[in-house]
């Protein structure tokens, strides 16, 4: 008798303790929310995993949004928002924009500006594509956002991840998520959304341009870039120092020729752990109650609008430096759209594009020119969008 | 001659600048009545005035002077000691001076009180002309522990009493508007932006542009200069070569490479057989070297 009561008082107390522990799974606390999100970071994966989209990003963006809408009960210190817990921790580098900077001394130490010195006038295509950001900033003030808001949405236009959550963490860091999320998605799109603007404003006449093949570039002239780079960049507006020191630093580190080992450092493992960060940290600040708001549709509506400026801008800025260029000079403005940053896909679109009409028109390297010019007119214009709004 | 005229527009540019920068700093909070609010580096609670620099330069403030007008029209100059070369304001920021009478003190202890002050006025080196800030205070009007300083009343900034004692910091104690939403208010459309930031972007890689664009003049003539040197002293084994590398353009030299490495990665895979022997050298060191490992027998 006393056994049968010991068993199911141990029974009971089981029960209890069964009820408790589901209570604190992810199938007691799910939503709508998480589930929508759940499969955003799936479809990221498939992106990813099938069609190569950007996978070094997607993947853990994908993995990390997945993550980030695990249903848990508050309070146990696990969620990126919840103070002391380990991907709070990891967040602490977005947030204080510690990991963009870092990101763009591996991108300076991966890049060769080659095909910009030799052909210095294409810096200012990069300048022209980032006319996107700023229409999509005042576009973003019409829908009613606030300055801080919209200049943080402005920035997609940009395309270049890193600088966009450099710019949302210090502007609006409630928008982290979904400009990261909406920038990066944008950026993995460009070989869907790119080549339809680069078709509606371009005649097949102009796509078929045969640019003069660039210049061999001294050593001295790829060292003097970074120097001459971060100088002048820098001085005019001071607030991208983060960004674009880094950038020009990681350049210098590759060009230099004494400094194989940090260039490598920063171009290799560095930007790897960084990237990895990155992604986990801004795929899990995409909590289903913070990302599903309208605001956050808003975001990704005029993220779209202003890349589709920033390669319109691009495009048609080649054809007015065409006006003033001599027939031999002439530049194919399918490389415009590669002003956008967006390195080095947008580059790619341009070579394909080129290729497509022409079997013997190798663009790449004449498309890396603006490519690179775009990060550092996204840099500069994050800077004045700091020096203005923050 | 040349050499004065240079020195001379570089003293006057100098000078320029500093009372350029001069003109920046603003009296701006003076408490006359201090009993239990900010005390001193010694430990006092004495009148004080605070300065602001509103400019965006470090100001030296060795060798101007501070004049008070006590009431019964006796002035009272406190000249900043030149010899002080921290006596500086840095951009926006602030500095307090102690009115304890007693400037063996320190640099920011004046010579005067402030118990009959009817006016306190900022002047440059010389002492003279217009003075670079003054305030009038009427002393029957301090309350104990009560500041007057410039404040922001509907747009317009006037000498008044302030709501709280703020030494070292700004007087706009209420409700400070974000940087954004001020520039919103001046700029709703977000125009004036795009139109500024497009500008400077255009302006900064421009101006990259225009450097490298000469730069790479000058490398291509420096380049040009070496070949010709080199052809000189080589003219006719150079002849052939040179012939042969313009016969190649880039394109064809990437192909080249593209073959050669397409050739070498082949060779690789058909060499994966092949065995490859080198010899194993050990470099001597004394950090790896065994004799002086513990398998040593120890001596007895």
């Amino acid at each position: 008798m006393l056994e049968m009561v010991a068993n199911s008082a141990f029974l009971s107390f089981l029960g209890e303790n069964l009820q408790q522990f589901y209570q604190f799974t992810g199938f007691a606390n799910i939503t709508w929310g998480h589930v929508i999100m759940i499969c955003v970071g799936l479809g990221f994966l498939f992106l990813a995993i099938k069609y190569k989209f950007e996978p070094m990003l997607l993947v853990p963006i994908g993995f990390g949004i997945i993550l980030g809408n695990i249903p848990f009960y508050p309070g146990m210190d696990v969620g990126i928002y919840e103070e002391g817990s380990v991907l709070n921790l990891l967040y602490f580098g977005v947030v204080k924009g510690l990991y963009p900077p870092l990101i763009f001394l591996g991108i300076g130490a991966l890049t060769d500006f080659s095909a910009l010195i030799s052909n210095p006038k294409l810096m200012l295509v990069g300048a022209a594509a980032q006319i996107g950001i700023f229409i999509a900033y005042s576009a973003a003030l019409a829908f009613g956002y606030t300055g801080a808001e919209a200049g943080a949405i402005g920035i997609i236009g940009g395309a270049d991840g890193p600088t966009a959550i450099f710019i949302t963490s210090k502007l609006a860091p409630d928008f982290l998520g979904a400009v990261a999320v909406s920038a990066y998605s944008y950026m993995a799109m460009v070989p869907i959304i790119q080549p339809i603007v680069m078709k509606l404003f371009t005649t097949k006449k102009e796509r078929l341009i045969k640019m003069k093949p660039a210049r061999p570039v001294s050593q001295t002239e790829k060292m003097l870039f970074p120097i001459v780079g971060v100088l002048l960049t820098t001085f005019i507006v001071p607030s991208a120092i983060p960004l674009l020191g880094m950038l020009f630093l990681g350049n210098l580190l590759k060009e230099c020729g004494v400094t194989k080992r940090l260039a490598i450092t920063a171009g290799g493992p560095l930007i790897d752990i960084v990237t990895i960060l990155i992604g986990i940290t801004v795929g899990a600040s995409t909590q289903a109650t913070t990302f599903l708001t309208p605001k956050s549709v808003g975001i990704f509506v005029l993220g779209a609008c202003s890349f589709f400026v920033a390669t319109m801008g691009g495009v048609l800025f080649v054809k007015f430096m065409n006006l003033f260029l001599s027939e031999e000079n002439k530049i194919n403005p399918l490389i415009g759209n590669a002003g956008v940053s967006a390195v080095p896909a947008a580059a790619r679109v341009s070579h394909d594009m080129g290729l497509k009409y022409d079997k013997s028109n190798y663009l790449l390297m004449h498309a890396m020119g603006p490519n690179v010019a775009g990060v550092i007119g996204s840099a500069v214009a994050a800077g004045i969008l700091l020096g203005f709004l923050a | 001659m040349m050499k004065v005229i240079y020195i001379l527009i570089f003293s006057l540019l100098t000078l320029g600048s500093y009372a350029q920068g001069l003109k920046d700093v603003r009296i701006n909070e003076v408490l006359v009545k201090n009993l239990t609010n900010y005390e001193d580096d010694y430990g006092d609670r004495s009148s004080w005035f605070e300065i602001y620099n509103t400019g965006h330069a470090r100001i030296k403030l060795g060798g101007c002077n501070i004049q008070a007008t006590m009431i019964d029209g006796t002035v009272v100059n406190y000249q900043i000691p030149v010899s002080d070369k921290h006596a500086e304001i840095a951009p926006l920021s602030y500095k307090i001076f102690y009115c304890t009478g007693t400037d063996y003190k320190g640099t920011y202890y004046t010579n005067f009180k402030l118990d009959n002050i009817k006016s306190i006025a900022l002047y440059d080196a010389s002492g003279k002309g217009e003075p670079i800030d003054k305030v009038d205070i009427i002393i029957g009007d301090q309350v104990n522990d009560v500041s007057v300083g410039n404040k922001k009343v509907d747009n317009e900034v006037i000498f008044t009493t302030l709501s709280e004692v703020t030494p070292g910091s700004t007087n706009e104690t209420g409700y400070m508007k974000p940087k954004s939403v001020k520039f919103l208010e001046h700029d709703p459309t977000g125009g004036a932006m795009a139109f500024t930031a497009i500008l400077v972007v255009f302006s900064v890689l421009c101006s990259l542009f225009l450097i490298f664009k000469f730069i790479g003049v000058y490398m291509v003539r420096l380049a040009h200069k070496k070949g010709v040197k080199s052809k000189g002293a080589n003219m006719s084994a150079d002849k052939t070569s040179t012939s042969e590398l313009r016969a190649h353009n880039g394109e064809e030299v990437a192909a080249i490479a593209m073959a050669l490495a397409l050739y070498k990665e082949d060779l690789h895979d058909k060499e994966s057989t092949v065995l490859t022997i080198n010899r194993v050298a050990r470099a001597y060191s004394p950090w790896s070297s065994k004799i002086y490992g513990l398998r040593q027998n120890p001596r007895k």
